[in-house]
C-alpha cells in the first residue's frame, strides 16, 4: 500500500481499501478560510437543530488569510460571519488579524497538523500538508460544512504517482524550480484525482511545501 | 506568537515496497535551472536565462508557497544593499506573523526597505487578485505564488511570471526577468 492508502484505511474502519473506492473517514482537521467558511457556514446553519453540532471544536481550523485586514465591506461581512461563527461554537483555532497567518503556513508552524493526519480544507491548496506526511486534500464548501457536524468526509480512494528526484540542486535552484519542472513534464492536468508521492535526497519538508 | 509545542502523538507512514503505482516518474534535477513559467499556465516552462527583455511592472514575493523565512531569507540575500528597479513595485509578505518577527530580528525585514520594496502583513492577497497588488491592463509581474491563469492577479490583460524567490528578488532590481547571477 501507498502512504495515502495507508493513512485514508487508518480513518475507517475497513480492514482494507482500494484505489477507485469510495469511502467515508474521519476527519482530524478541517479548515475554512474567509472566502470558503462564509459558504460552509450558511449550509451548516441550514442542518436541523438535532444535527446542528460542531463535532469538535478542537478540529476545525478557520483562518481568515485571503482579503484580511478586510479589503472592502463585502470581505469585512464575510469575515465578520466567521469570527461570530467561530465564538457562537467556541472554535478553539479561529485566527484573528494579529494572530492570523496564511493557512498553510501557519496550522504546520502552530503544530496543528502532523503526520499521518487526514486533513480537508475548503482551499485548493490544503494538499501542502502532504509536505509532512500527512493526507490533505481541498474540498468544496458543502462538503466542510457537513464535516463540521460530522468529523467526516467521503473520498474516493486516489492512485498514486510516484516521483522521484536524484541529484543535488545547483545555486539558486529551489523547492519552486523542482515543482515547476515536474508541472511543465506532467502539466496541470497530469494529477487530476490523483495522490502525488515525492522522494528524493533532495526534497525535504520545506522543498515538499 | 509561537509554536504550540505540545507534544502530540503522530503516526510516521510509509509506502510498502510492493505498493502499486499508477505512474513512477524519475528525474535527474543535477543540471536544473532556475525556471519560470510563463502565462497563462503553471506548465509552461523556460529557464530564466532564456526570457530575456522580459520588462515586469512588480515583482510579489510570499504566498503559501513562498512567503517562508527560507525564502525570505534568499530575497534577502540578493536584495542587500541594491535597490528595486524604478519601474518595479516589489511586495513582499510574510506568511505568517512569527515569521515576520523572525525575518525582522534578522534584519532581513530592514533590507527590503531599504532596498525600497514595502513588506504587507500576512495575507494571501495579490496571489489570487484579492488585493495589495492588483495588476492594471497590460501590466505584467513576476511572483512566487502558484498559479498564473489570466487574470488571476488582476486585468485579463496582465500577465503573471512565476518563478522562486531568488527569481523573483534579482527580477525586481533588474526591471526584468533575471537570473541571481546577473547581480551578484
Amino acid at each position: 500500500m501507498t502512504i495515502s492508502e495507508k493513512i485514508l484505511l487508518a480513518h475507517t474502519n475497513k480492514k482494507e481499501i482500494y484505489p477507485g473506492e469510495f469511502i467515508l473517514a474521519d476527519i482530524d482537521l478541517c479548515l475554512g478560510n474567509d472566502i470558503t467558511a462564509p459558504l460552509a457556514i450558511k449550509e451548516f446553519e441550514k442542518l436541523p437543530l438535532s444535527k446542528r453540532r460542531i463535532f469538535d471544536n478542537k478540529k476545525i481550523a478557520l483562518i481568515p488569510d485571503h482579503f484580511t485586514p478586510n479589503k472592502d465591506i463585502k470581505s469585512a461581512e464575510q469575515c465578520k460571519l466567521v469570527r461570530e461563527f467561530a465564538k457562537k461554537y467556541e472554535i478553539e483555532n479561529y485566527f484573528e488579524v494579529g494572530r492570523m497567518g496564511i493557512e498553510h503556513a501557519l496550522l504546520p508552524e502552530l503544530g496543528l497538523v502532523k503526520p499521518g493526519d487526514l486533513v480537508i480544507g475548503a482551499d485548493s491548496h490544503t494538499c501542502t500538508y502532504g509536505a509532512l506526511g500527512a493526507f490533505s486534500t481541498g474540498v468544496g464548501s458543502t462538503d466542510l460544512a457537513f464535516a463540521f457536524a460530522s468529523g467526516k468526509c467521503w473520498f474516493k480512494v486516489p492512485q498514486t504517482i510516484k516521483f522521484i528526484y536524484y541529484g543535488r540542486l545547483n545555486k539558486w535552484v529551489s523547492g519552486k524550480d523542482i515543482i515547476l519542472y515536474t508541472i511543465g513534464d506532467v502539466g496541470v492536468s497530469g494529477c487530476l484525482y490523483k495522490s502525488m508521492e515525492f522522494s528524493g535526497e533532495v526534497i525535504g519538508v520545506e522543498r515538499r511545501a | 506568537m509561537a509554536w504550540s509545542g505540545e507534544p502530540k502523538a503522530w503516526s510516521e507512514y510509509k509506502s510498502d515496497k510492493n505498493a502499486h503505482y499508477s505512474e513512477i516518474k524519475e528525474y535527474d534535477i543535477s543540471n536544473l535551472k532556475p525556471l519560470v513559467a510563463y502565462p497563462d499556465l503553471p506548465s509552461n516552462i523556460k529557464p530564466a536565462e532564456e526570457l530575456e527583455d522580459v520588462r515586469i511592472d512588480q515583482v510579489v514575493i510570499g504566498s503559501c508557497t513562498n512567503g517562508r523565512l527560507s525564502d525570505l531569507r534568499i530575497a534577502a540575500e540578493i536584495l542587500r544593499g541594491k535597490k528595486v528597479h524604478p519601474d518595479v513595485r516589489l511586495i513582499i509578505i510574510p506568511a505568517t506573523q512569527n515569521i515576520y518577527l523572525e525575518a525582522l530580528r534578522e534584519g532581513l525585514i530592514e533590507t527590503f526597505i531599504k532596498a525600497e520594496a514595502v513588506v504587507s502583513t500576512p495575507t494571501c492577497g495579490p496571489c489570487l487578485g484579492g488585493h495589495m497588488g492588483i495588476l492594471a491592463k497590460g501590466e505584467r509581474a513576476v511572483s512566487t505564488t502558484n498559479r498564473n491563469f489570466k487574470g488571476r492577479m488582476g486585468d485579463p490583460e496582465s500577465e503573471i511570471f512565476l518563478a522562486s524567490p531568488a527569481v523573483a528578488a534579482a527580477s525586481a532590481i533588474k526591471g526584468k526577468i533575471s537570473v541571481p547571477e546577473d547581480i551578484l
